[in-house]
């Protein structure tokens, strides 16, 4: 696995994000924002349930069918003159877009948002291979210069207050400090812009591809999608198998949703449709555009019953917005591209139990998540059910864990074994040690046992007493 | 709740019996399960949740159980634990059968007994426990009930901030997480001047009365349905 992920750190990078108060301020404050926009935006539908159930169901479809979806999208596309190729895994990715790279010569490349390239690894690859590779997303150019990944689905920079920003455009780039955020997208659009034009290459993910007309739809707020998709000559879309849509004709439903889902908002500013090269008589747009379907584990998720509901995401990051754990651990505690309770569900899936099995865990199963999630992804069941399988690996949970449920067991499937618990805590509650149990008492005051139990009481009582 | 807060179990029978009920105890029921479920230990809530399942299969009459999480996985997680068939058809009957207190009270009981009063004026936070609210939705009832109450004024918590973060080991697991977001709601509680803390859930008190302990908040606790006969 890729050493630049590390799932199996989350306590430890939690732990620090918890000291550091400027992200514990950044994303309390994002957070209780992004929900409330959300809680309003969705109340325009008073039906919002039974869209989430048509969501559902036309997502599903899309996974019931993939194999047939897939040809069919590459058919269209390659009717519409687009290239399709498909990678198996992260390395033959970007080895493909190495080879499309190359074989122009291109060395430029302007990229807008993808969580997919950031699964695959992209930019480090591209950098390592002599390319220049600029991001153009305001809080992807941001993170990018801070040399961290994204640490939210939507927001990459979510953990940064203004300040941050202004120092870091101030000391990376040589600008005027200011704190001003209209100035700062300014200085940073200026950049930004010098780049569009000399770009050889623009990649993007892609958020819906329907299988219907081989369109690609994009969809953003900032205009640099648009840019980036139509400046450089070549365009390359990497796409996940499973962001198939059946058919245009679901699209309002989806914008929609997930528009509200992620930002609050109706409709987002820019939705970008690519369908077709530039043709000879139409004055812009790219001369090649090409789709990568990335399986990546995608097609083992599929096959397994219990969890391939997890591709149902269209990555809105509704979840994370209202998870309690991830607006305090941070994005970044999770180790991997994605973050929150839908990273917690498809890490460990993408890249294997072992490389990520605290993240299950990293849940109170407070089942906000299932609530919000606009295709009604089951996150807090599959967060169980990934458990159950961490659990069974022996080596993949603490012995004393696995011990104590041993007794736990014994004590709780019998009475006189419980009888011999109740002396026991009674007998720890009196001479103080259940503050031995460091986890619990380190934060917490001691747990005591009553004098008496509700059993023990029981039992001493008449029925009239009772 | 028998270990820990037996006092607040006997409030719950005397409520019922208050409402002409006979109370039963079953003392072979020991624990639902739940710990060991939510930990990825299936066998092992599976066998200590047998005992239980099989006597809720054997009886007849309304079950009634305290605190949302445990009802909840009683009502809701079962076949999660791949049940034999037989008792799974069984436990898809029975499990109507299963309230929560409140629920019983409210929806069952149809609101017996005239409300409690307090004599001076008290302020309560309801936390509004995860299980109770997202997966039996009985919040509101619980909620109505309490409203009733002349000099009981509820405090509620923003949504924002629902989650008390005991998680059962998740309380253990990540503890300063688990307590930042204790914190949050004891601090909520704090700035809004309330008496203390009412919910469906004991293990979420049970946490969040360990923390204000170790903080020496002046802070009670209630099961909510204490609230009906406290004084
Ligand atoms: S799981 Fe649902 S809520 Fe979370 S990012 Fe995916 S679509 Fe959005």
């Amino acid at each position: 696995m890729n050493a630049n992920f590390y799932p199996n750190r989350f306590s430890k990078v939690a732990k620090e994000a918890l000291d550091n108060a400027d992200l514990q301020n950044a994303l309390t404050k994002a957070m209780h924002h992004s929900q409330m926009v959300r809680n309003q935006a969705v109340q325009d539908f008073s039906d919002w349930e039974e869209m989430r159930n048509a969501a559902y169901r036309i997502r599903k479809y899309t996974l019931d069918h993939l194999d047939e979806l897939l040809l069919q999208f590459e058919e269209n596309c390659v009717r519409n003159g687009v290239q399709v190729h498909y990678a198996w895994d992260a390395q033959s990715a970007c080895q493909t877009i190495h080879l499309i790279l190359s074989s122009k010569s291109a060395k430029r490349i302007v990229k807008s948002k993808s969580m997919t390239t950031e699964e695959i690894h992209l930019n480090h690859f591209l950098e390592s291979n002599g390319y220049e590779v600029v991001e153009t997303d305001l809080g992807e150019y941001i993170v990018q210069l801070r040399n961290e990944p994204p640490s939210h689905i939507t927001g990459p920079a979510i953990h940064l207050n203004r300040k941050q920003i202004a120092d870091l455009f101030h000391q990376k780039l040589q600008l005027p400090y200011t704190e001003d955020p209209e100035e700062l997208t300014k200085q940073a659009r200026t950049i930004l812009r010098q780049r569009f034009l000399t770009a050889d290459a623009g990649i993007s993910g892609v958020n819906f591809a329907c299988a219907d007309s081989g369109k690609i739809v994009i969809i953003e707020n900032e205009g640099n999608v648009r840019l980036t998709t139509s400046l450089p000559n070549i365009h390359i879309a990497l796409c996940g198998i499973e962001k198939i849509l059946a058919k245009e004709q679901y699209l309002p439903l989806f914008l929609r949703m997930l528009a509200r889902s992620a930002t609050g908002q109706r409709i987002n500013v820019y939705t970008n449709f690519l369908s077709r090269p530039r043709q000879p008589n139409e004055l812009d747009g790219p001369k090649e555009i090409h789709v990568i379907l990335l399986d990546n584990n995608r097609s083992k998720m599929l096959k397994d019953i219990e969890l391939r509901e997890s591709l149902l995401c269209i990555r809105c990051g509704a979840c994370l917005n209202v998870c309690p754990i991830y607006r305090r651990a941070g994005g970044h505690a999770y180790g991997y591209s994605y973050m929150g309770p839908i990273g917690a569900v498809i890490t460990p899936q993408l890249i294997g139990l072992q490389n990520a099995h605290l993240l299950p865990y990293a849940s109170t199963l407070c089942t906000a998540c299932g609530d919000v999630c606009p295709v009604k992804v089951p996150l807090p069941q599959q967060l169980l059910t990934l458990r159950q399988r961490i659990a069974e690996q022996a080596s993949l949970r603490p012995w004393l864990e696995k011990v104590g449920f041993k007794i736990w067991k014994w004590m709780f499937s019998n009475n006189a074994f419980y009888v011999l618990l109740t002396y026991l805590l009674g007998f720890a509650s009196k001479f103080g040690m259940m503050k031995l149990f460091k986890p619990w008492s380190t934060y917490r005051a001691p747990l005591r046992r009553a004098p008496l139990t509700f059993r023990q009481q029981w039992k001493k009582r008449t029925y009239h007493e009772r | 709740m028998d270990q820990f807060f037996p006092d607040s179990v006997w409030k719950a029978v005397q409520l019922l019996k208050q409402a002409n009920c006979d109370v039963v105890f079953e003392e072979k029921a020991l624990c639902c399960g739940q710990p060991a479920f939510n930990s990825g230990y299936r066998k092992d809530a599976y066998e200590v949740a047998k005992p239980l399942i099989d006597l809720l299969t054997m009886t007849n009459e309304p079950i009634v159980v305290l605190s949302g999480s445990c009802c909840s996985m009683i009502k809701i997680h079962y076949h999660e634990l791949h049940l034999p068939p037989e008792l799974e058809q069984q436990w898809v009957k029975w499990k109507n059968r299963v309230f929560e207190f409140c629920d019983f009270w409210v929806n069952v009981l149809q609101n017996p007994t005239l409300p409690n009063s307090f004599k001076s004026p008290l302020r309560v936070l309801f936390h509004r426990s995860c299980h109770a609210l997202r997966e039996l939705k009985i919040v509101s009832a619980a909620e109505t009930l309490l409203q009733q109450i002349p000099n009981l004024e509820l405090v509620y918590t923003n949504d924002f901030d629902a989650c008390c973060g005991f998680g059962g080991t998740f309380a253990v697991k990540f503890p300063e997480i688990s307590i930042s977001m204790a914190d949050s709601k004891l601090d909520y509680a704090m700035q809004h001047k309330v008496d203390g803390i009412a919910s469906l859930d004991m293990s979420c008190l049970m946490h969040l009365q360990a923390r204000s302990q170790k903080r020496f908040l002046p802070l009670k606790f209630w099961y909510a349905p204490e609230l009906l006969i406290y004084q």
